[in-house]
């Protein structure tokens, strides 16, 4: 460990793991790298943004690094890494190093719990009738009300079973046509996640595997 | 069931390239690629896919980066260079405040520039010792006469959050600060953050620059009376109190008015009824006038008949 500063620039903490992950991509918030401590492998992005003068509050400037950041940690996916958010900066090693040590039982405790699981993302859409298909305008309003409902009975069956074939589910969003979950599960249960959400009858779409995103806690 | 085989399960596309686009608003690797591949029906179902999506729209991506994952010391916020101020404010744009507040972001409830109820953070800071009282939990203790002016490279990110100031900085070669008063992060914390209390050995932070600080931020007008300690909250009590007398006086001063206005009212109708009481009795002497002297008349004429009557007769 060093306890200098990387010529004026910031350590952002992008995730930690226990083992070694592969290439690291490059990008616009800088050099992506790894510091082995105590049996953690912690990943970072050594940054030269000077952050008093970045144009933080443009969605142009901020798009390509939180782009880079989130390809950065699923690049240590396989290795099963703890994600932390975005803008959890540090001066220099030492500090950073420093910080994971004084919660260095809470990570690995996390990291054993996470070790084998992957999250992903899921959004199941209920399909809807065409509008000109109905006989007429009051049919349609009928059609679709029947629709909403039997709908969203499907959504909340859908949201039980997968209940009962993953590790933990985590509803993200629940609007009337469309269920975002979030899913965690190991390798195996996926393949029961999968032939639950190919028996649903809503239009299903998932991101995955991604790192724990949604189901990692860190409590002090 | 494999979920490589697009024959038995759900379909899987190619991985995502892990090269971030020079450009996200226009590289399809990076954002509004999800409707490019269609989906598949699975054998056995009802004729529904389950399509993998890849790779994910901008917005999940920061739902993903800015709203989930481990979060340091809590909601931190980096004052002076006002960077997690900023992601918080991104997180409310891409998720509602209900979903901010589920995830404990609810900072515009005790921002003065947004609550009037609130008090700003460094005003509180301040009030907490920011001053350099040692062993306050603080961890500010022996170095609290350092300000940070931004000016150098090594100086620290500065981190604050309701009741510490955190200064994350080059923290070699400076000693510890253990048994200065809280600076071990052991003992009087009451987040167990000690580290975050650490400082480093260059710039910290006292209760002066942090005013000043407080200071050349622009405030509405309009906040200035909510912003302050309170010393100012009794002035701002004096003065509705006062305010209150003055109102009830004026209240009192228009009663008074008023009363006066309606007893002229009344004694101009009162008058008023008294001529009308004298025109009435003028007009009805004068009619008495008139109507004795046409008896008089009346009489007079009658006796000068009778007269004329008795000497043609006789």
């Amino acid at each position: 460990m060093t306890g200098s500063d990387p010529a004026g620039g910031t350590l952002l903490l992008a995730a930690v793991s226990t083992r070694p992950v592969g290439d690291l991509p490059e990008g616009p918030l800088g050099v992506p790298k790894t510091i082995d401590h105590d049996g953690l492998v912690v990943i970072v992005v050594e940054t030269d943004v000077d952050w008093s003068t970045a144009p933080t509050d443009s969605l142009e400037w901020l798009a390509p690094r939180a782009i880079h950041f989130d390809d950065v940690i699923r690049a240590g996916t396989s290795a099963g890494v703890l994600p932390f958010r975005f803008g959890s900066a540090f001066g220099d090693e030492s500090a950073l190093v420093d910080h994971l040590d004084r919660r260095s039982d809470a990570v690995r405790a996390e990291l054993e719990r996470l070790s084998d699981v992957d999250e992903y993302r899921v959004t199941a859409t209920i399909e809807r009738s065409d509008p000109e298909a109905a006989a007429s305008g009051s049919d349609y309003l009928r059609r679709r009300r029947s629709e909403t409902h039997d709908g969203r009975a499907m959504l909340d069956r859908l949201h039980e079973r997968l209940r009962d074939s993953c590790r933990a589910v985590d509803v993200s969003t629940s609007a009337e046509a469309q269920m975002s979950l979030s899913i965690l599960c190991t390798p195996e249960q996926w393949s029961d996640v999968s032939a639950v959400l190919a028996r649903s009858s809503a239009t299903v779409e998932y991101e995955g595997p991604l790192p724990p995103y949604h189901f990692v806690t860190l409590d002090d | 069931m494999s979920v490589n085989d697009p024959s038995t399960g759900p379909r899987r596309r190619a991985p995502r390239t892990v090269a971030a686009p020079t450009d996200p608003f226009t590289s399809s690797s990076a954002i509004g690629a999800v409707a490019t591949a269609g989906k598949t029906p699975l054998a056995g179902t009802q004729g529904v896919a389950v399509e993998r999506r890849q790779p994910a729209d901008l917005a999940e991506i920061l739902e993903r980066v800015l709203n989930t994952g481990i979060v340091i010391a809590g909601e931190i916020r980096i004052e002076l260079l006002d960077i997690e101020l900023l992601t918080i404010k991104l997180r409310l744009v891409i998720t509602s405040l209900d979903r901010a507040e589920e995830v404990g972001l609810d900072w515009w409830r005790n921002d003065p520039w947004y609550s009037s109820e609130a008090r700003p953070v460094v005003q509180r800071l301040v009030e907490a010792g920011a001053g350099g009282a040692g062993g306050d939990g603080t961890g500010r203790g022996g170095d609290a006469d350092r300000p940070i002016d931004g000016s150098s490279g090594n100086d620290p990110l500065l981190y604050v959050d309701d009741n510490v100031v955190l200064a994350v900085g080059d923290t070699s070669g400076s000693g510890d600060d253990d048994g200065d008063g809280g600076d071990d992060g052991d003992g009087g914390g009451d987040d167990g953050d000690g580290e975050d209390r650490r400082r480093g050995p260059g710039p910290s932070v006292h209760a002066e620059d942090i005013v000043h600080y407080s200071n050349s931020a622009a405030r509405p007008e309009s906040r200035e009376s909510d912003d302050v300690g309170d010393g100012s909250d009794r002035v701002a009590s004096k003065k509705a109190a006062s305010k209150k007398t003055a109102s009830k006086k004026s209240a009192s001063k228009k009663s008074t008015s008023k009363k006066k206005a309606a007893s002229k009212k009344t004694a101009a109708k009162k008058s008023a009824s008294k001529k009308a009481a004298a025109k009435k009795s003028a007009s009805k002497k004068a009619a008495s006038k008139k109507t004795a002297s046409k008896k008089s008349a009346t009489k007079k004429a009658a006796a000068k008949k009778s007269a004329g009557g008795s000497g043609g007769g006789g």
